[in-house]
């Protein structure tokens, strides 16, 4: 909320600076964002300058033309005004200052002539209402061209741009924000001229007929009949105020409603009463399909569950939130009926947000008013009105069924001292609260208890802790001690094995070279589409969002490969080429089982494309391979101790991977815990990637059940290992598993260790086979083996396999 | 005599000292030391020199050939010009060496990792909770009523009717105290969703939430903790402000600011010329919370607090753009 400077100190006075009162405002919960100059622009940009000579324009009786000396500078100025005269000291506005309120000064050709900036009048400036002609500075006491007019008069001003958190409507006005700094800085608060002027515009009773239909939304109706306005512009010291704070004057009715709006926080809206059918006013309930048209001029087709006023025949006015247009107070308006109302704040928060519409009013009416101020504003409107506009106070009505209950909250002194940290004693919480307003309540009952009453614009005081943060932020955080807990050492009772697992596999991940990325949870529908699977797959039927930012965005992930692609398409387009990336983070499906009809699932993600190593003189220059994303595979299941797992070449390809290079990996016990492969070519291109890309997926809600080895030490050998190698030649399809599980199979006796060191494909090998060569290491516990023991084993075993696969020996 | 033999030492340091090249401190070596040299010219005269002088003269004429000798193999040294062998190039160790992949996690992890581990060290155990959240753990529960004002702070994306992205990660406060009696010490580590884009806006973002559930806890320890914390995090010379504030779960709340990283406080563009940033939120448990749970209003108090992940990493890194977070280009990674 903005606050203009001059305006509060009309309700409290103080001397400090501004920066000071806004500090102590932040540091008591109000936050000040900003504090800014009223005009900024009218303080550098009006001069006082000096009219040196005065020629006519040609063509024009009205018109001359003006030389004026700013100090530093001759300019030309035409002007218009009447008593414009040679030797005058006038202000001067320069070319590029934004007028309150007005345009913005350019220079410009007038008739043929250039005019470098405008000579005006004191209307024009805000500072009186004499519009007569250009203001003579001489009468001011200037008497020098050259003088910044901002810093002498009204004109400069302060703002401040107040933060108000939704439980402190209360001080969405100028009064709101005085209580506060009367109470910080022990001023007092000058409410006699509000008082007074409120006294002055009460009217008589009057026999208007007013009746709340709908008493749940409207507590408190009150209208005041003013007759005899002359509806015009506003005073400037008006206009000052409202566009201060950002407000647009209307006319000088309208203009006062939003000044009480601004100054007590109370909505007021005016009726032309000659438009009002009975005359007569109704709080009720929208009829569903009805429609008014809004001051914007948009017409609004209404609910049933929105409030309305109306009159005798039809709405005309969305009850708290905007008037209508019908009823709008015009230059032709000689009557009005002045509206003042305490409105239910859900009731006006759904309504405005219905209709999409959000007015100072509806904002402060959601967050609840003061149903103490709806008089005061009344007829403290009515008594400007009156003064400025003319016309003559009619009568006043007031509905109020269910009159407001002063509240009494009770606390314990103790309490507060206990839950605050703050050594603060009875009588000064007591002292604290009475500065805001509250006053204390003698109670005999409870010797520890205090009761107050709180004030009737305080509804966000409602129980004792309530009274923990005023003693609390008016006594200031500062003052309360840092302490650390005290409590027994009780062991966590939440272990999450997910947590630790994802932990583990991303600095196993780190350790293999491959960077984290994180990537939003939405992609577009089209992106998993593109994955291939039917219609009826967990990965196409999707959650939506309701209102996503964008359609790129507007539905939950079930997959990691679209966000993993979309870095992999935007850093190639970046000409990052060598990417190793992988993503952890969850997938959601739908689930009818679960509460929110979502189940999430933690998912991790691996994709490797470009050069298998860094480029540099030191590295050879392949590009990464399908065995890169596998040696990752090995080296994660090895880090987590998962044995006994394999690979499961057999298992139909996920759509979004090439037929020819993938498989599952299967934990021990034969659930499906990743995948591997080489993404296809049409999943790519959806992605517009031209690069062989390869990923490895770990489906982390299957892999955190897998059981882990536990570590455990082997002895290390004390006698020598023997070795054998042998290469065998073997058709393509015999696979690498199959050997090694045959060997695993004959359970040869002291065989340590086998391993493939070499894998040849081509000349002299026939087409259709290959050669795959196995080192054999044999090592007895307790003594040095024979070579002729080895040679039989080994001998034995070759055999074996020469037979079981059909194979040669490699000479 | 002995002057004789110092000027020799003195001269024969100055030629060292001067000397450019391997040929130089061999021609200085043969000019001392030589058999011909300036000092065993000296050696030689000692026979000649009374008896009780001899063993002196002998003496210094003997050490200062050996500093001699050493000045000139430091001074060989020092040029660098030890002798490989005919034929051996010396190893260029200028060369970058081989070093595997390098890689990190992403800024956030790290961050996440970082203030995680300082309240695991406090005694925290860490909890987590759904993404896709129900209205009334996300609001409700949370004294966050349907019309409430404050549901106008946080931009919501629903799924349906009272299904929603969590907006922040206090919902998890609400599970975790459902299914536990205090004393309850948790942080709860997570992403959250609003809608919202720009500079400093992304529609998902991370929170860390903390809660502390036990008896006569108050303000003082709520302070006490985030200060600790702050401190950890940016540096023990970093000075906490606690700012009254509101949140609809806490009372009182508070907003904690640091001073200005960028300009210490003097204030500056980054901090719209407050001087202060803003780095998290917290307050002590509001007893509506409590009831919704089922607690003991009297018997226990609780302060909780939450902060933004990218925020706070955007302060320690100096990060300007949040979007960077997650366009996962490789350049910015590498950074981390």
């Amino acid at each position: 909320m903005l606050v203009l400077g001059s305006w509060l100190k009309e309700f409290v006075p103080f001397d400090a600076p501004y920066e000071e009162v806004a500090e102590a405002l932040t540091m008591a919960g109000l936050e000040v964002e900003g504090i800014f100059n009223a005009f900024p622009g009218i303080r550098e940009g009006v001069l006082s300058c000096l009219v040196e000579r005065i020629r006519p324009i040609k063509g024009s009786s009205r018109l001359v033309v003006a030389r004026c000396f700013d100090g530093k500078e001759k300019r030309t100025v035409v002007c218009g005004a009447p008593n414009v005269r040679e030797g005058m000291i006038a202000p001067l506005v320069l070319p590029g200052t934004e007028l309150p309120g007005g345009p913005t000064i350019e220079e410009r050709e007038i008739m043929g002539t250039l005019s470098q900036g405008m000579l005006c009048s004191k209307r024009e400036l805000l500072v009186g209402d004499d519009a007569s002609g250009i203001w003579d500075l001489s009468g001011q006491g200037i008497d020098r061209p050259g003088v910044p007019l901002g810093e002498f008069y009204l004109l400069d001003d302060t703002v401040l741009e107040v933060g108000i958190t939704p439980n402190r409507a209360d001080c969405l006005s100028v009064l709101g924000i005085a209580r506060e700094v009367k109470s910080l800085f022990g001023s007092s608060l000058e409410m006699e001229s509000l008082l007074e002027s409120a006294a002055k515009g009460r009217g008589a009773p009057s026999s208007f007929p007013v009746t709340i239909e709908a008493l749940e939304s409207c507590r408190r109706y009150m209208g005041t009949i003013i007759r005899g306005v002359r509806v015009g512009e506003s005073p400037s010291w008006l206009k000052f105020k409202l566009l201060s704070v950002g407000v647009r004057p209307i006319n000088n009715v309208v203009d006062i409603t939003n000044y009480c709006l601004f100054e007590l926080g109370q909505p007021l809206h005016a009726f032309d009463l000659d438009f009002l059918e009975g005359p007569e006013i109704r709080v009720r309930m929208a009829q569903e399909g009805e429609t008014i048209e809004t001051l914007d001029h948009k017409v609004k087709r209404l609910s049933g569950s929105m409030l309305v006023i109306a009159d005798a025949l039809r709405p005309v006015a969305v009850a708290g939130v905007m008037g209508g247009a019908d009823s709008e107070v015009s230059d032709r308006t000689k009557a009005i009926l002045l509206e003042s109302a305490w409105f239910e704040p859900n009731q006006v928060g759904r309504t405005a947000k219905a209709l999409r519409l959000s007015t100072e009013a509806s904002y402060r009416f959601e967050r609840r008013v003061d149903p103490e101020m709806v008089p005061v504003a009344l007829r403290r409107a009515a008594d400007l009105i009156s003064k400025i506009a003319g016309g003559v106070i009619e009568g006043e009505v007031d509905v109020y069924p269910l009159p407001y209950e002063p509240r009494t909250v009770t606390f314990r002194p103790e309490r507060i001292r206990m839950l605050s940290g703050l050594d603060v004693g009875d009588a000064e919480q007591v002292s604290i609260l009475e500065g805001i307003g509250f006053e204390r309540v003698l109670d005999e009952k409870a010797a520890d208890h205090i009761a107050v009453k709180v004030p009737s614009f305080r509804f966000d005081v409602q129980e004792e802790v309530d009274i923990v943060e005023e003693v609390a932020r008016l006594k200031g955080l500062e003052a309360i001690p840092t302490l650390s807990p005290v409590g027994d050492l009780i062991p966590n009772r939440l272990h999450e094995p997910m947590v630790e697992l994802i932990g583990e596999l991303k600095d196993a991940l780190i350790e293999q070279g491959v960077f984290e990325a994180i990537s939003y949870s939405f992609v577009s529908m089209g992106e998993l589409v593109s994955l291939g699977f039917p219609e009826e797959h967990k990965t196409t039927r999707v959650i939506k969002l309701l209102n996503p930012i964008a359609e790129d965005q507007s539905v939950m992930r079930t997959s990691l490969v679209p966000s993993l692609l979309q870095a992999v398409s935007r850093n190639l387009s970046r000409k990052n080429v060598d990417l190793r990336l992988f993503e952890q983070g969850r997938c959601f499906f739908q689930d009818p089982s679960v509460p929110t009809g979502a189940r999430e699932e933690e998912m991790l993600m691996c994709v490797f494309a470009g050069k298998r190593f860094p480029r540099g003189w030191a590295w050879s220059h392949e590009d990464v391979d399908v065995y890169d994303v596998k040696g990752v595979l090995d080296y994660c299941l090895r880090r987590l101790r998962v044995s006994g797992w394999s690979v499961d070449q057999s298992a139909d390809a996920l759509p979004y991977y090439s037929r020819d290079c993938f498989s599952s990996v299967i934990s021990e016990d034969g659930s499906v815990i990743g995948c591997l492969g080489r993404l296809s070519h049409r999943c790519l291109s959806f992605w517009d990637i031209d690069v062989p890309v390869y990923a490895l997926e770990l489906f982390l809600e299957e892999l955190v059940k897998v059981q882990r080895r536990p570590r455990s030490m082997e002895s290390l050998p004390r006698f020598p290992a023997s070795s054998r190698d042998a290469a065998f030649i073997v058709r393509e399809g015999v696979t690498y598993e199959e050997i090694m599980g045959f060997i695993q199979g004959r359970d040869v006796e002291y065989l340590e260790e086998v391993y493939l060191f070499d894998l040849y494909r081509g000349k002299p090998i026939p087409k259709g086979k290959k050669s795959m060569a196995f080192r054999f290491r044999y090592r007895a516990k307790d003594r040095t083996l024979t070579d002729d023991e080895v040679s039989r084993i080994h001998g034995s075993l070759i055999e074996g396999i020469l037979r079981r696969f059909g194979a040669e020996i490699r000479a | 005599m002995r002057e004789l033999l110092e000027a020799i030492r003195a001269e024969a340091f100055q030629a060292i000292e001067d000397a450019e090249d391997d040929q130089a401190l061999d021609a200085i070596r043969i000019r001392y030391l030589g058999r011909k040299g300036k000092l065993t010219g000296v050696l030689k005269t000692v026979g000649t020199l009374p008896p009780e002088q001899r063993p002196l003269i002998g003496r210094l004429a003997n050490q200062y050939k050996q500093e001699i000798e050493q000045g000139i193999n430091r001074k060989r040294d020092r040029l660098g010009s030890r002798r490989l062998g005919k034929g051996k190039v010396a190893e260029d160790l200028s060369l970058p060496g081989r070093q595997f992949h390098f890689a990190s996690l992403h800024p956030i992890t790290q961050v996440l990792r970082e203030i995680t581990e300082i309240f695991v060290q406090m005694g925290f155990s860490v909890a987590s909770g759904p993404e896709i959240e129900l209205d009334f753990f996300n609001f409700e529960a949370l004294n966050i009523p349907p019309e409430h004002p404050a549901r106008d702070m946080q931009d919501t994306f629903y799924i349906k009717k009272d299904v929603l992205l969590r907006t922040h990660t206090s919902p998890i406060q609400i599970r975790v105290m459902r299914t536990q009696q205090p004393p309850i010490k948790i942080i709860a580590p997570g992403k959250v969703y609003r809608c919202d884009s720009d500079v400093t806006h992304t529609p998902m973002f991370h929170q860390v939430e903390g809660l502390l559930v036990d008896r006569c806890i108050s303000f003082a320890h709520l302070k006490g903790i985030l200060t600790y914390f702050i401190q950890r995090i940016f540096g023990e010379g970093a000075r906490p402000r606690f700012r009254p504030s509101f949140f609809p779960f806490t009372e009182p709340s508070a907003e904690v600011d640091i001073q200005c990283v960028n300009c210490g406080g003097k204030g500056c563009r980054v901090c719209s010329q407050t001087g202060w940033m803003e780095v998290l939120g917290c307050g002590l448990v509001h007893p509506q919370v409590f009831r919704n749970v089922g607690y003991d209003l009297e018997e226990f108090s609780g302060l909780a607090f939450g902060m933004g992940v990218e925020r706070i990493a955007m302060l320690k890194y100096r990060i300007n753009d949040i979007r960077l977070f997650f366009e996962n280009d490789v350049r910015f990674l590498r950074q981390f």
